[in-house]
């Protein structure tokens, strides 16, 4: 009996990582892409994690299972979550379909602030080019 | 060697489960040669970050050696470090 949820469990990982691999080859653009591979491929490693838990039901090995859940869990969004970011700020291309753009705003405000920065640059001079590179950074980083 | 020899329904699961993530380790292949941009490339990073840790499950339950976990955990969190640092340089590149 146990042998079969472990099959099952192990199989049906495996198919969502595949159906997160079809995702990637099929979908238009980087958004779906992501959308993909963050929930799909995360719940069959989840998936494969609770099989090989119930193939060997030791200690060490559910600590392990969990640990790599939870880096999964917590690490897989937040990683999703700049790489979109970079590239809704890289203007990457978008496929048909979408109704809104919830960012825009946000991205012509930091181009205004930027376009702003650089002209008070080029009338401070040298020393002036220098802080407004600092300035960029600290905004970089505030930003992620 | 295998341990599983006494469940067929288990050897055809772990059989079936590589093939399964050897064909999508060929999509995500298929995909980081292909990709249009920068950002597609670093996504399928993401996706074979999470194959491999399939394959090492499999390859767990094949063999029964549950030392191999390390290597999964480890994986999960490089592939994080890797997402923040390709994040960041992608944006440094912007800001200049």
């Amino acid at each position: 009996m146990m042998e079969w949820i472990i099959s099952i469990l192990l199989m049906t990982g495996s198919l969502f990582m595949l159906v997160a691999a079809i995702g990637v080859v099929k979908l238009p653009d980087v958004y779906m892409r992501m959308h993909a591979i963050t929930k799909a491929a995360s719940l069959g490693a989840i998936l494969m994690l609770a099989a090989v838990f119930l193939r060997y039901p030791q200690w060490v090995v559910g600590i392990e299972a969990l640990m790599v859940v939870m880096f999964v869990i917590f690490t897989s969004p937040i990683g999703a979550h700049m790489i979109a970011r970079v590239s809704h700020r890289m203007k990457v291309p978008i496929g048909d379909g979408y109704v809104m753009d919830e960012l825009q705003d946000e991205a012509d405000r930091q181009s205004a602030e930027r376009a702003g920065g650089k002209s008070g640059e080029t009338t401070e001079g040298q020393s002036g080019k220098k802080d407004g590179g600092k300035g960029g950074e600290k905004i970089d980083t505030g930003k992620l | 060697m295998t341990s599983t020899e006494a469940y067929p329904i288990l050897n055809f699961a772990i059989y079936f489960s590589f093939a399964t993530l050897t064909i999508s380790l060929f999509a995500g292949l298929y995909r980081l040669l292909t990709g249009p941009s920068l950002p597609d490339r670093i996504v399928v990073m993401d996706l074979v970050a999470s194959l491999v840790i399939g394959l090492i499950i499999t390859y767990i339950m094949l063999t029964g050696q549950t030392v191999y976990l390390n290597v999964a955990v480890a994986i999960a969190l490089l592939v994080f470090m890797g997402n923040i640092a390709f994040a960041k340089y992608l944006k440094r590149r912007l800001d200049q």
